[in-house]
C-alpha cells in the first residue's frame, strides 16, 4: 500500500516537472502559433550554463541561478530574432522545420562548448528526503512541483487578465489582425520566447539539482509533449491538471502494468491517455475550440 | 504552368498526361538510363549512398501523399516503416513466402497499422495529430519488444538471410540496387498517377477545407483514413526494403528523429509536390553524406592543432543544423518553388517572370 | 547572397566527392573506425580517440616497421545511429579497402553483422559482449565475454565472500534497452537453473524505470522492501545516479555490480567523490586501472613518453580503447607473419585471428589470453574477471586475483 502512494506521489511530482517544461512550449504556442521541437535542447543549454556558473566558475548558487536565467533570457530573445523573425507569416510547416534546424545546431553547440562527459549540477534544493511515514520523497522535486504549480497560477493570471498577456493571446490568434489593431506583434513573440527560455532553466534546475547530467537529457523535452497535448495548446492553467494527470497514470502504470508487461509500460501510457482523451476531447482539455467556418 | 509553343492537348487524357513534349520524354528516359548505370561509373560508395536515398523516396514519398496531398501530419512515418520491416521479416523467417508476396504484404500491413491514426485525424486535427503521431513511435517500439519472441524476436530483433527472386539473390549492394530502384520507380510512377486523379482531387480538396469537402460530397471519414492507409503502405514497402538490405531488423532503428527527418525532407522540398519529396529527400541526405565524408577529412587536415576530432564532428552537427535552418529562412516554400520558378523562367524567357 | 551559398554548397559537394582514397602504397593500410562523436558514446569516444591513434602509432614505429605495414586510421561519426552507418558502409568500403575495421557499439553491430561475411571485413569491438551476438560464424570480434558472465563472476564471488547471507538476494532495477534486458534475461535463467537449486542466490525484486529517469524512488523502496543485497540493472550514467539518489533519499546503500563504465567511473569523474558508491562493485575481463604495477601500465607509460598520449587518459574508458587497438594490431601482426606483408585482405586476417591465440604478453597484460574459435565472438576459454570495488572512499581492487567465470554457464 505503502508503494502505490509512493508510486502516485512520486508520479504526481514527476509530471509537474514535466508540466513546467510544457509550459514552455505552451508559452510559446500561444504567443506565436509556433511549436518549439527544440525545447529539451534549451533545457539542456539551460542546465550546462547553470553548470558553468555554479560548478565551473564555483559562484554561489544564488548568483550562479540568477545569471543563468539571465542567460536563458537571452537565448530565447536570440532565438528568436535570429531565426523567427525572418519567417513570420510563413506556413506552419516551415516554422516547425527551423525548429528542427535549431535542435540538431543546439545539440551540435551544446557538444563543442561543454563536451560528452558527465556535469554535476551542485545542488540547489537541500539533499534530504522529505518523510511521510514509510515513503520518502525528493525534496527538490516537491519544492519544485510546487513552484510549478505557483507559476502556472501566475502566468494564466498574466494571459487572461493583464493587458501584456491578452495582447500576446491576440498575437496568437492572428498576426494581421493584431498589427491592424496597434498591437506590438514582434515584442509579444520576443516576450514569449525569452520567458520559455527562463522556464527551461528553471525545469533544469529543479530536475538536475545534486545530478549528473549529460548532452541526452532533452530527451525530457519529448516525455512533457503528451502534457502540453492533453491540456490544450493554448491552457496554461490547464497544465497543472493534465501534468498530474499523466504523473499519476504513470506512477500507477508503474505500480501495476509494469511487472504485468516486464516493464516500459510507463513509457507509452501517457501517450495512450493522451490519445483516449484527445478522441473526446480534440483539442485537448483546455485548449481553445476553434469555430471552423468555410 | 506555361507549355512551350504550340504544344496543346486535344483529349482530357493527353491534358492530365505527365510527360508531354518529346524533350520532356528525352530527359526522363535519359535520367532512368543513367540511374541504371550509375553503380558502373560510381563506386561503392555513391551506391551504398543510392540505396539508402532510394528507400528513404519512397517513404518520403508516402510521407507527401499523406501530409503534402491529404494535409494530415504524419510524425509516425518511421514506425510504419518499421511495421513493414518487421512484417516482412517475419514472413520471410517463419513463413518463407518470396518476396513478391512479402513486399506488398509489408506494405498491406503498416498500411492497416497506420489506418488506424487515420480514423483517429478525422477527429483529432493539426499539431494534435501530428502529435498523435507521434504516439505511433512509443506504440510500436513497445509492441516491438513485448510481442512473443517467436513472432518478432523481442529486442533482439530479427536477422535475415539474403533475399532471392526466382533464383537471383539479392546479397550485394548492386543486386539491392537494383531492386530498390525498380520499385522506387514503380512507386513513384503510382504516386504520380494518383495525385492527378480523382482521388488526388478527394485528398486535396480534404486538404484545403475539410468542411467544405465534406458539403459537397465527398466522404472526408474516408479520404483521411485513406491518405494515412497510402502513406503507411509506402512506409511498409519501403520498411521491407530496409530490412533486406541491412539483414537486421530491431526497433531501435525506426526512431522518432528518423520520422522527424522525413517530415524535414519534405518541407525542405515542397510540400504538395511528388517532384519536392523526391528532390528534398535527395539534398538532404546528400548534406549528411558530406558531413560524414567531411568530418574524416577535416580532421586528418589536422586544420587546428589541439582541436580534437570530437569537436570537429560536434560542429557538424552545428552545420548541419544551421544549414537546414537556412534553407528554411531563404525558400520557406521549398526547392521545388525554386525549381519551378527557374523552368518558369526559362520558358518565358527574354520576357521577365 | 543566395549564389554565395550555392558556390559555398558545390565546393563542399566537390570537395567530399573528390576526397578520395590516396594511392595506396603496397604496405599501407586503412582502418576505419566507426566512431560517435554526436550520440549516446560521444563521452566515451573522447578518451578512446587520443588512445587509439597512440597505439596504432606506437605499433606502426616498432612492429610495423620491421614487418613492413603500416596502418592508418580513419574515423567516421556514426552518430549512433544504425542509418548512418548502413550509409557510410559501402562508402566506406569503397575507400578504405578495410582489412581490419574498429566498431563502437550496438547501431553499428545491427548494420554490419549480417552484410560482414559477404564484404570479409573483420571488426573487432572494445566492450563486452551481449547474450544476442553469441552467435557462431560471426566476423565481429570482441575483447571481452558477454556482461552477463562478467557480473555473474562477481555476484558468485560476493556470495563466497558472505556465506552467511546464503542464499544471496538479489533485486533487479532495468530499463527497457535491449542491452539492460538482456542482461537481465540471462541472470534470471542462471539463477532458476543453477543458483537458486542450490540455494546460493535468489532473485527477490524486478523493478522496471525509465532510460533517462527522473526520479526511481519508488522503485527503490520495493527493493529495500525485499530486503536485497545486492541490485543489479543500472547501466547507463542516468541510471546510476538516480539510483544513488533513490539510496541516499533512503538511508540505504545496496550495492549494485556493474561494468566499470557505467557505474563508479563517469559518477565519480563528475562529482568528484567515489563516496557514494561505497561497497559497490564493478567488474571486467580485463586487468584493472587501479593496478600501477602491471605491464599493461608500463606500457601506458611508454606511450606517454613516447608518443604523445596524455598522461591523464588512464582510465576505465581508455582501458577499453588500449584493448581493442592492441587486438587489431596484434591480429594484423598475425596476419602478416602468416600470410606476408603485401596483399593481406579482411578473409586473412579473419583466418589469421581464429588461428593462433594471442597471449596475455602480446596484449601488453591488459587481457588474458584470447583463443578465438568460430563458436561465439568472444574467446570462450580463459574466462576471468577482475573486480574492482570503492573502500574507504578509494577507488582499489576488491580481490587482487583474477576471478573465474562460472564455467556452466550457458546460452540464453
Amino acid at each position: 500500500m505503502a508503494s502505490l502512494i509512493s508510486h502516485i506521489i512520486s508520479g504526481a511530482m514527476v509530471g509537474l516537472l514535466y508540466a513546467l517544461i510544457a509550459m514552455g512550449f505552451v508559452i510559446i504556442y500561444r504567443s506565436a502559433r509556433v511549436f518549439n521541437l527544440a525545447q529539451g535542447e534549451v533545457v539542456v543549454i539551460g542546465a550546462f550554463i547553470l553548470w558553468t556558473f555554479a560548478q565551473s566558475l564555483g559562484l554561489p548558487m544564488w548568483l550562479s541561478l540568477a545569471l543563468a536565467f539571465l542567460a536563458s533570457l537571452v537565448l530565447g530573445l536570440l532565438i528568436e530574432r535570429v531565426i523567427l523573425r525572418p519567417l513570420v507569416g510563413e506556413e506552419l510547416f516551415a516554422l516547425v522545420m527551423v525548429t528542427i534546424g535549431l535542435m540538431v545546431f543546439l545539440r551540435g553547440l551544446a557538444l563543442v562548448l561543454w563536451g560528452a562527459e558527465v556535469h554535476f549540477i551542485p545542488p540547489v534544493f537541500s539533499m534530504k528526503g522529505v518523510k511521510i511515514g514509510s515513503i520518502v520523497l525528493d525534496r527538490g522535486l516537491l519544492i519544485g512541483g510546487g513552484i510549478t504549480i505557483l507559476i502556472a497560477l501566475f502566468f494564466s493570471w498574466f494571459f487572461n487578465k493583464t493587458r501584456l498577456g491578452l495582447e500576446m493571446t491576440a498575437v496568437a490568434e492572428d498576426h494581421q489582425i493584431a498589427l491592424s489593431l496597434g498591437l506590438k506583434v514582434k515584442r509579444s513573440i520576443a516576450v514569449a520566447w525569452a520567458i520559455s527560455g527562463v522556464l527551461c532553466t528553471l525545469a533544469a534546475m529543479i530536475f538536475l539539482s545534486g545530478k549528473g547530467m549529460t548532452f541526452l537529457v532533452a530527451d525530457i523535452g519529448l516525455a512533457a509533449l503528451p502534457v502540453a497535448l492533453l491540456a490544450g495548446l493554448e491552457s496554461i492553467g490547464g497544465l497543472i491538471l493534465a501534468g498530474l494527470l499523466i504523473g499519476i497514470s504513470i506512477g500507477l502504470a508503474e505500480h501495476f502494468l509494469d511487472p504485468l508487461f516486464q516493464g516500459g509500460v510507463a513509457a507509452v501510457f501517457p501517450f495512450v491517455i493522451m490519445i483516449l482523451i484527445l478522441l473526446i476531447k480534440p483539442s485537448g482539455l483546455f485548449g481553445w475550440r476553434t469555430i471552423e467556418r468555410i | 504552368m506555361t507549355l512551350p509553343a504550340g504544344v496543346y492537348a486535344q483529349t482530357y487524357d493527353e491534358d492530365q498526361a505527365l510527360v508531354r513534349t518529346r524533350p520532356q520524354w528525352l530527359w526522363l528516359i535519359a535520367f532512368l538510363v543513367f540511374l541504371f548505370v550509375l553503380p558502373l561509373f560510381g563506386g561503392g560508395r555513391i551506391l551504398g549512398i543510392m540505396n539508402v536515398i532510394g528507400i528513404t523516396v519512397i517513404a518520403v514519398v508516402g510521407l507527401q501523399i499523406n501530409a503534402g496531398y491529404a494535409g494530415q501530419i504524419n510524425i509516425g512515418q518511421s514506425a510504419f516503416m518499421g511495421v513493414g520491416a518487421y512484417a516482412a521479416g517475419a514472413m520471410t523467417l517463419h513463413l518463407n513466402l518470396p518476396i513478391w508476396i512479402t513486399i506488398p504484404a509489408a506494405g498491406v500491413a503498416a498500411a492497416l497499422f497506420g489506418s488506424v491514426f487515420g480514423v483517429a485525424a478525422v477527429r483529432i486535427k493539426g499539431f494534435y495529430l501530428a502529435l498523435t503521431t507521434i504516439a505511433a513511435q512509443f506504440v510500436f517500439s513497445f509492441a516491438m519488444i513485448k510481442l512473443p519472441k517467436s513472432w518478432f524476436g523481442q529486442a533482439e530483433g530479427l536477422r535475415l538471410d539474403p533475399v532471392s527472386l526466382f533464383g537471383f539473390e539479392f546479397d550485394t549492394d548492386l543486386r539491392m540496387y537494383y531492386l530498390i530502384m525498380v520499385i522506387a520507380v514503380i512507386m513513384i510512377y503510382g504516386a504520380w498517377g494518383l495525385v492527378r486523379s480523382r482521388t488526388g482531387r478527394a485528398l486535396v480538396a480534404v486538404r484545403d477545407n475539410d468542411n467544405a469537402a465534406e458539403i459537397i460530397g465527398i466522404d472526408v471519414f474516408f479520404y483521411k483514413s485513406l491518405s494515412f492507409f497510402i502513406g503507411a503502405f509506402y512506409a511498409g514497402v519501403a520498411g521491407a526494403l530496409w530490412g533486406y538490405y541491412i539483414r537486421y531488423i530491431q526497433a531501435d532503428q525506426f526512431t522518432l528523429w528518423l520520422s522527424v527527418w522525413y517530415l524535414g525532407m519534405l518541407i525542405v522540398g515542397g510540400m504538395g509536390s511528388i517532384l519536392g519529396a523526391i528532390i528534398g529527400t535527395v539534398v538532404i541526405r546528400i548534406l549528411q553524406e558530406m558531413i560524414t565524408f567531411i568530418g574524416p577529412q577535416l580532421v586528418g587536415l589536422q586544420l587546428l592543432s589541439g582541436v580534437g576530432g570530437e569537436i570537429v564532428f560536434a560542429s557538424m552537427n552545428m552545420l548541419l543544423g544551421g544549414i537546414i535552418i537556412i534553407f528554411v529562412i531563404f525558400e520557406p516554400r521549398g526547392l521545388v518553388h525554386r525549381w519551378n520558378i527557374i523552368k518558369e523562367s526559362y520558358r518565358i524567357w527574354p520576357f521577365p517572370h | 547572397m543566395k549564389k554565395a551559398l550555392l558556390l559555398v554548397m558545390f565546393l563542399l559537394i566537390g570537395l567530399s566527392l573528390t576526397a578520395g582514397p590516396a594511392a595506396a602504397e603496397v604496405t599501407k593500410y586503412k582502418v576505419p573506425v566507426i566512431s560517435d562523436f554526436s550520440g549516446a558514446y560521444a563521452e566515451l569516444f573522447k578518451a578512446w580517440v587520443p588512445m587509439q591513434k597512440a597505439i596504432f602509432a606506437w605499433w606502426n614505429d616498432t612492429t610495423g616497421k620491421q614487418i613492413g605495414v603500416e596502418l592508418e586510421l580513419k574515423h567516421y561519426d556514426g552518430r549512433y545511429d544504425s542509418t548512418v552507418v548502413a550509409s557510410m558502409w559501402p562508402g566506406i568500403l569503397a575507400e578504405c579497402q578495410p582489412i581490419i575495421a574498429l566498431g563502437a557499439g550496438g547501431p553499428d553491430v545491427a548494420a554490419l553483422q549480417q552484410r560482414l561475411p559477404q564484404d570479409k571485413v573483420p571488426v573487432v569491438y572494445g566492450t563486452a559482449s551481449y547474450g544476442y551476438g553469441w552467435l557462431p560464424n560471426q566476423w565481429l570480434f570482441q575483447v571481452r565475454p558477454t556482461y552477463l558472465q562478467e557480473f555473474m563472476a562477481a555476484f558468485v564471488w560476493y556470495t563466497e565472500q558472505h556465506p552467511e547471507k546464503k542464499p544471496v538476494k538479489l533485486g533487479i532495477m532495468s530499463a527497457q534497452i535491449t542491452a539492460a534486458l538482456d542482461i537481465v534475461h540471462g541472470f534470471e535463467k542462471y539463477f532458476k537453473e543453477q543458483l537458486e537449486p542450490k540455494g546460493i542466490g535468489a532473485i527477490v525484486a524486478k523493478e522496471f524505470v525509465d532510460i533517462s529517469p527522473v526520479d526511481v524512488s519508488s522503485q527503490m523502496k520495493k527493493i529495500i522492501d525485499a530486503k536485497a543485497d545486492v541490485v543489479i540493472g543500472p547501466v547507463t550514467t542516468a541510471m546510476s545516479t538516480a539510483y544513488i539518489r533513490a539510496c541516499q533519499l533512503h538511508g540505504v546503500n545496496i550495492p549494485t555490480i556493474a561494468s566499470p563504465h557505467h557505474t563508479i567511473f563517469p559518477y565519480a569523474r563528475a562529482m568528484k567523490t567515489y563516496d557514494p558508491f561505497e561497497g559497490h562493485l564493478v567488474s571486467a575481463a580485463h586487468v584493472s586501472v587501479t593496478d600501477t604495477t602491471s605491464k599493461t601500465y608500463a606500457f601506458f607509460q611508454d606511450l606517454v613518453k613516447n608518443y604523445g598520449l596524455n598522461e591523464n587518459l588512464w582510465n576505465v574508458y581508455t582501458m577499453m580503447a588500449l584493448n581493442q587497438s592492441i587486438l587489431v594490431v596484434r591480429a594484423v601482426e598475425h596476419a602478416a607473419k602468416k600470410f606476408g606483408p603485401v596483399g593481406l585482405t579482411g578473409e586473412k586476417v579473419y583466418e589469421a585471428i581464429l588461428g593462433d591465440p594471442f597471449t596475455t604478453e602480446e596484449l601488453m597484460g591488459s587481457l588474458p589470453t584470447l583463443n578465438f574459435t568460430k563458436e561465439a565472438p568472444f574467446s570462450t576459454t580463459n574466462l576471468k574477471v577482475m573486480i574492482e570495488t570503492v573502500k574507504d572512499g578509494k577507488y582499489v581492487l576488491a580481490t587482487p586475483d583474477w576471478v573465474p567465470i562460472p564455467a556452466d554457464i550457458e546460452k540464453w
